[in-house]
């Protein structure tokens, strides 16, 4: 099959490439391994974590890209970073939208109790956001194993409870599982007289992301009725469902769109011509298929997604071999403490303004290539916080360069 | 069984990321079963050859490959729990109610020539309490009725005429149960101007394999594959309408039951609206549809999301003017082959049903289309609704 | 605070938790200290190789005898520490069979158990095996859980009357005459200090012995010696596999509940605190144990550690004719002057009882009471539990597991807890195998904190701890991280720096 653009890469990055294009009415292939980081870490959209408090995101941003040349932002460009985004917000309708609090970062608890600086957030976080001034009551519930209320509450100054769940005593539940119950009336019904009763004077109260996946909204406020005060969500350990929810909505609307949306397989070669690439074959033993087209997107994300690959003294992109800028041997590779900036998030792919990837002396390698996404060389997103952005920007950028070949 | 037909695959790869914990269909509605990421690599760790097997737990998951599909990390998860169900079933034995149920290729052909008595049977309540009562087979299910004549009776008498042939692999609810979607896929290839031949054929063995039987499995699988062989090497490509039967024999026979030839078949065989969508591209696909104004809902069936094509069937119904369709928002069916007909996992099945019947009702349709017998069933069941497979509105819609 | 005890037993390794139990069996009451946790030493940082002799039987035949005999007590007195797994010496083409052929002749001599099993044979035992190989001999090796087995020791002691205390340090050894008078020692936790009274002293601090004795003023020839480790995500083989050749680098592998354990290499040390497990070792331990097992080129490491062995000059050994070279037991009175000091060190995990043993006779004698040891005769506390990874697996579903990877449950834990004594992190970490799987303690122990936090058991931020925890862990993945062990520190940095925002 031919399209006029396939996507490697089915994280945030690879879908939003894929929305930018398929809005342009090209006919789109995405394929992908997973579903990025999306169900692991992306809770909210991170933008630029790091930056002051009071600063303004726009202006945060604009400094970082004069101080970062080499930074995926500064490839992108302010005003590109700022369509990207509000392409990204389009997608969701109300009431399950992505808002920001005021024009500059927001802090929003987490699992471990600490609050974390972040942009876009769902509408099941705003009533947690920044909230250290507010007095809340933080929810859990026993054998879900990836949230403590007293953990969170404690360095919050806030209370924390733990509700039993009667219909699995001793056992453990997952996420889904507990978001499952969310959006079942009696469910809610059980646990919002529960949680009112064990109120006194807090005025919100925060729960695990799981809130349900189909229906937050709903979820968040039938309990917020039945308790009496807003209700809020905080992000803990993998799986995400705030992610799957954004992963979700992605793809219903691309398959909508008639895009071809191929999840669960890898690229095992690329078939490349010179200074193109022709197409790319994904193998399912035992069969081998082709699929041309005239541009591709590289969005295969870091180590987890599998976009860089990690042998034992080199780092490599297993798909085009595209040159991964590193240093020397795997002693380098990460610092003394957990807590440093290990010099490996830093390497990685290095391309061109309009993201096409180039070599070590600036020349395009593939022409009709483009990368986004975190497998970039030049940013540090974890310590950065932004994640998120990175990909929405360049994910959105390499698409719309692409198209304009 | 001594030595293992199946190939050992590595758990080592897993990075306990718990992606896998966030699609799991079986994990997301009862605590009993531990999820792809325990029960999988994690529990890998843990099991020794030389052991029996303690871990009952396994034979809940359902075989739905969702999990393998969001792995990034390329752990064949599903492969390891079939894998580890096998052990145990072989060392706990198989009620008499998985032979049945996994056999019913032996007896469909007998109970189609009496259909009459055998769909009164089916649908008789005290046949139902004995069938709950001593196999285990849930009373709440409805069992599929049999059709007199067979697809493959009413074939031999049919005129099959077109310029290239085209082989058809039927399998064998469409033989027995579900005759119309064999003709109008008959129907539909003709159109095309293919004429359809029937291979022989057997039963793929996919009930069985989904049991933990690979011994007969790959019983049925050394039968077919001659078969198939001889077909494609006369230079006629196959189709298969059953995304189950096809995922079996185009993945399955190679790689888990190592069956000679199957990766010389597995390239010569296309899900039937996979090949469909091919004539589009090279623009020979016959498109004169008529108006056709019907509100449908497309599931797309856990097998075919494994063949990893798409989903050709909603590429080619969206050419139909003024049809109105919606792909369902849901993953599993909750069925897993013949999963929901047991007792002791009738309830699981259907808590995973009443996730997709919200997602169809969500979108209110007149009709559900899906490509697989074991969704079309269990949709039957959880929503009353009318059920089809996609072949059967494409043929509806022509325009003759 | 004042402590006054009969004997004070200084060291929480196999071998100060052997003494403690031997003595509080013949009555005699004693005080162990420890500055850290049980196992902090040696003992908890080794292959957990129960040997059956084959290692030594051609160096050291003496060592050798001995391993033999505490082999087989040790399957008596603590089945649930030891799994009999067999092991092999395999001869691979460069080696020859010379070694091979003196190995069979010495194992005859020694009465170790032996057969010699041809290529084929060996393969079809373990398939993974380089089938390049000549021949191998199999022996009645075996792997002990050191943890279990120091812990049981210490919980008999303790049910006997030993008292234990932890996280406390001998500071000072303050000498009078011909005696130790005073001993100081400092609750390293809480800064509490301790003036003990002790009529008589055991050394037992293996590789820091000879630190220990400065506190005195006094020295032994003694020297220290890294070895490094490898650990597997999986369990490789069945059994024990060793190289048949004169012992050297990279030689053992050993399976232990759900890992394999790779060594070991020998690195001459200055300080028995600081070091770390090198790059360059990590290479030289998988280039040589995949000599004897291929897929060790592919296989994922969890973690690399390493453990400090002490070394002696020869003229150490001596000192008490009735005592094999195996260990070094010191009677201070002959040697300095000292009359109610012990020193005892070197030996094997598995020569633990052995030594204490031969310890607690001498300081029988220099008491002159007349007991005798019956540690060999009385089985361990637990040896009833069953043991073994299948126990694990089953009753998934139906409880709540903390450790996903080593399968732990919430109760077991709880379990521990009653217990009681601990006072951080890593003494609850020692008693359970949270933490020792795939992920190294990634998501268990932000579970464990949380369910300690619930409990009332932390104090103050358990952000403290996770990070202590964390930077702990680090040291032992950095020397592993390539392939999925970088994916999957990419996740836990996501985790902790990214969501949690430690
Ligand atoms: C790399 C390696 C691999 C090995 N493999 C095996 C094997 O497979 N099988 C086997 O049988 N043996 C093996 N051994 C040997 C075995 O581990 C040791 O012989 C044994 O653990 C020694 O126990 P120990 O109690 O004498 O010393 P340790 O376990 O080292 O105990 C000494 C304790 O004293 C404490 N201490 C020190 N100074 C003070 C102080 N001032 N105050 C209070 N406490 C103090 C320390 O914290 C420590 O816990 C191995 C050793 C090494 C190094
Ligand atoms: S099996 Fe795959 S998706 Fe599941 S935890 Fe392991 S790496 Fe993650
Ligand atoms: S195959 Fe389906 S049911 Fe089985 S573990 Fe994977 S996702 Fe769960």
């Amino acid at each position: 099959m031919h399209y006029d653009l396939i996507i490697i890469g089915m994280g945030l990055s690879g879908l939003m490439a894929a929305k930018t294009a398929a809005e342009a009415g090209r006919k789109v292939l995405i394929v992908g391994k997973g579903m990025g980081c999306l169900t692991l870490f992306s809770n909210t959209i991170d933008v630029l974590g790091k930056i002051p408090e009071t600063t303004r995101l726009r202006d945060g941003l604009s400094q970082w890209i004069q101080d970062h040349p080499e930074h995926p932002y500064s490839k992108v460009g302010l005003t590109r970073i700022e369509e990207g985004l509000s392409s990204f917000t389009s997608l969701f309708y109300p009431p399950y939208i992505f808002q920001t609090i005021g024009d500059g970062n927001c802090f929003i608890p987490t699992g471990a109790g600490t609050m974390r600086p972040t942009y876009l957030i769902p509408d099941t976080m705003v009533a947690g956001a920044s909230g250290k001034e507010k007095k809340g009551l933080i929810v859990g519930f026993k054998g879900f194993r990836d949230f403590y209320a007293g953990y969170v509450a404690g360095p919050l100054n806030w209370r924390g409870i733990a509700l039993p769940l009667p219909e699995t005593p001793g056992q453990e539940i997952s996420a889904t599982a507990l978001s499952r119950w969310m959006e079942k009336e009696s469910f809610r019904k059980t646990i919002g007289q529960e949680i009112k009763k064990n109120l006194s004077g807090e005025t919100c109260v925060g729960v695990p992301a799981i809130l349900g996946i189909n229906d937050p909204i709903k979820v968040k406020m039938d309990l917020e009725e039945k308790i009496g005060v807003g209700v809020f969500e905080i992000p803990t350990l993998p799986p995400s469902i705030p992610g799957m929810r954004i992963f979700n909505r992605f793809k219903e609307w691309l398959i909508r769109r008639g895009v071809n949306f191929l999840s669960g397989y890898s690229i095992s070669k690329a078939s490349l011509k010179g200074k193109r690439c022709e197409g790319v074959y994904i193998h399912h033993p035992p069969v081998s298929s082709f699929y041309s087209a005239d541009r591709l997107i590289l969005a295969t994300g870091r180590f987890i997604g599998g976009g860089l690959v990690a042998g034992r003294e080199r780092i490599s992109d297993p798909i085009f071999n595209l040159p991964v800028r590193q240093p020397g041997s795997q002693e380098e590779w990460f610092g003394k403490s957990f807590f440093d900036e290990h010099p490996i998030h830093r390497m990685g792919i290095l391309t061109d303004s309009s993201l096409r990837p180039i070599d070590e002396t600036g020349e395009p390698i593939l022409e009709n290539v483009r990368v986004a996404g975190t497998i970039l060389s030049g940013h540090h997103c974890v310590n950065e916080k932004s994640r998120e952005g990175i990909e929405i920007a360049t994910g959105y950028w390499a698409a719309k360069k692409a198209m304009e070949q | 069984m001594n030595k293992k037909p199946w190939p050992k695959s590595n758990p080592d790869v897993c990075i306990r990321c718990a992606a896998c914990m966030a699609v799991c269909p079986v994990s997301r509605v009862t605590p009993l079963f531990p999820g792809p990421k325990q029960a999988g690599p994690g529990a890998e760790r843990f099991r020794k050859t030389e052991d029996p097997s303690v871990d009952p737990w396994i034979d809940l998951c359902i075989g739905c490959h969702l999990c393998d599909l969001v792995c990034s990390s390329g752990v064949p998860i599903s492969e390891l729990n079939l894998i580890a169900r096998a052990k145990y079933l072989d060392e706990k034995g198989r009620p008499l109610r998985d032979w049945l149920l996994t056999h019913s290729y032996l007896f469909s052909g007998i109970a189609s020539f009496f259909s009459v008595i055998t769909n009164f049977l089916l649908k008789n309540r005290a046949f139902k309490w004995i069938a709950d009562a001593f196999l285990s087979i849930d009373r709440r299910r409805e069992l599929p009725p049999y059709q007199s004549p067979t697809f493959r009776q009413w074939f031999r008498g049919h005129h099959s005429t077109g310029e290239k042939k085209i082989a058809y692999f039927y399998g064998c609810y469409i033989n027995t149960n579900e005759m119309d979607v064999g003709k109008a896929t008959v129907q539909v290839l003709e159109a095309n101007n293919f004429e359809v031949i029937l291979p022989p054929q057997e039963c793929c063995g996919l009930p069985m394999l989904g049991n933990g039987n690979f011994k007969g499995a790959r019983k049925m699988g050394l039968k077919n594959v001659p078969f198939l062989l001889k077909t494609i090497r006369s230079g006629v490509e196959i189709i298969f309408s059953s995304t189950s039967c096809g995922y079996m024999i185009r993945h399955d026979y190679s790689r888990l039951l190592n069956i000679p030839g199957s990766e010389e078949v597995a390239e010569h065989l296309f899900d039937l609206f996979e090949f469909l969508r091919n004539l589009r591209e090279n623009g020979n696909l016959n498109t004169h549809f008529k108006e056709f104004p019907l509100k449908v809902a497309y599931f797309a069936p856990c097998h075919l999301r494994s063949l990893g094509i798409g989903l050709p069937a909603l590429d080619i119904l969206r050419l139909i003017p003024s049809l109105q369709i919606e792909n369902i928002e849901a993953d599993c069916c909750g069925l897993g082959g013949t999963f929901g007909f047991k007792k002791e996992k009738y309830d699981i099945s259907q808590e995973i049903g009443k996730d997709l019947k919200a997602a169809i009702n969500r979108l209110n349709p007149e009709i559900v289309l899906t490509d697989c017998e074991g969704c079309r069933m269990q949709i039957r069941h959880l929503t009353g609704l009318k059920v089809l497979h996609p072949i059967q509105i494409l043929r509806d819609a022509w325009m003759r | 605070m004042n402590l006054k005890t009969e004997v004070l037993i200084i060291g929480g390794g196999a071998t100060g938790a052997g003494i403690a139990r031997d003595l509080s069996l013949r009555r005699i009451p004693s005080l162990l200290i420890e500055k850290g946790d049980f196992l902090s030493g040696a003992s908890g940082r080794n292959h957990g190789l129960l040997h059956s002799g084959g290692r030594y039987v051609v160096s050291d035949p003496e060592a050798a005898r001995e391993c033999i005999a505490e082999n087989r007590i040790l399957r008596k007195i603590a089945p649930h520490c030891i799994e009999e797994t067999e092991g092999l010496f395999v001869s691979l083409p460069e080696d020859g069979l010379d070694f091979r052929d003196r190995f069979i002749q010495a194992c005859e001599e020694t009465t170790l158990p032996a057969r010699l099993l041809s290529r084929d044979e060996t393969l079809s035992l373990e398939p993974g095996l380089n089938p390049d190989l000549l021949s191998a001999v199999k022996v009645p090796d075996g792997a002990i859980d050191p943890f279990e087995l120091v812990l049981a020791n210490v919980k008999d002691a303790e049910a006997h009357g030993a008292r234990c205390l932890l996280h406390t340090e001998i500071t000072s050894l303050l000498v009078d005459g011909d005696r130790v008078k005073t001993v100081l020692a400092k609750d390293l936790l809480h800064g509490e200090e301790y003036l003990i009274e002790a009529a008589y002293i055991i050394n037992a601090t293996g590789a820091w012995a000879d630190q220990l004795l400065k506190l005195a003023g006094l020295r032994t020839a003694m020297a220290l010696s890294k070895g490094s480790m490898l650990i597997t995500n999986q369990r490789l083989t069945h059994r024990v596999v060793n190289r048949c050749r004169p012992p050297s680098d990279g030689d053992i592998i050993v399976p232990n509940h759900t890992v394999s354990i790779l060594g070991t290499t020998s690195i001459p040390l200055e300080d028995a605190e600081n070091f770390e497990v090198t790059h360059r070792e990590v290479s030289l331990l998988i280039r040589e144990t995949s000599k004897m097992l291929p897929a060790i080129e592919e296989t994922r490491f969890i973690r690399a550690y390493a453990g400090i062995r002490p070394l002696f000059q020869s003229g150490e050994k001596g000192d008490d004719r009735a005592i094999s070279r195996g260990f070094v037991l010191i009677d201070h009175e002959k040697r300095d002057g000292i009359r109610n000091l012990i020193t005892i060190t070197g030996g094997k995990l598995v020569t633990y009882r052995l030594m204490a043993e031969k310890t607690s006779d001498l300081l029988c004698r220099k008491m002159g009471i007349d007991v005798s040891c019956t540690t060999h005769l009385n089985t361990l506390p637990g040896a009833e539990k069953p043991s073994g990874l299948k126990d694990r697996l089953k009753p998934l579903g139906k409880v709540e597991a903390l450790c996903d990877c080593e399968l732990v449950r919430r109760e077991e834990v709880e379990e521990v807890l009653r217990e009681g004594k601990l006072k951080d992190l890593q003494d609850i970490l020692h008693r359970t195998r949270l933490a020792k799987g795939t992920c190294q303690g990634g998501f268990c122990v932000y579970r464990l904190l949380g369910m300690l936090n619930e409990l009332g058991l932390t104090e103050g931020n358990p952000n403290k701890i996770l990070k202590g925890f964390l930077e702990e862990r680090w040291k032992g993945i950095r020397p592993v991280l390539w392939e999925s062990a970088v994916k999957e520190e990419e996740l836990i940095e996501g985790i902790y720096k990214g969501i949690f925002n430690l």
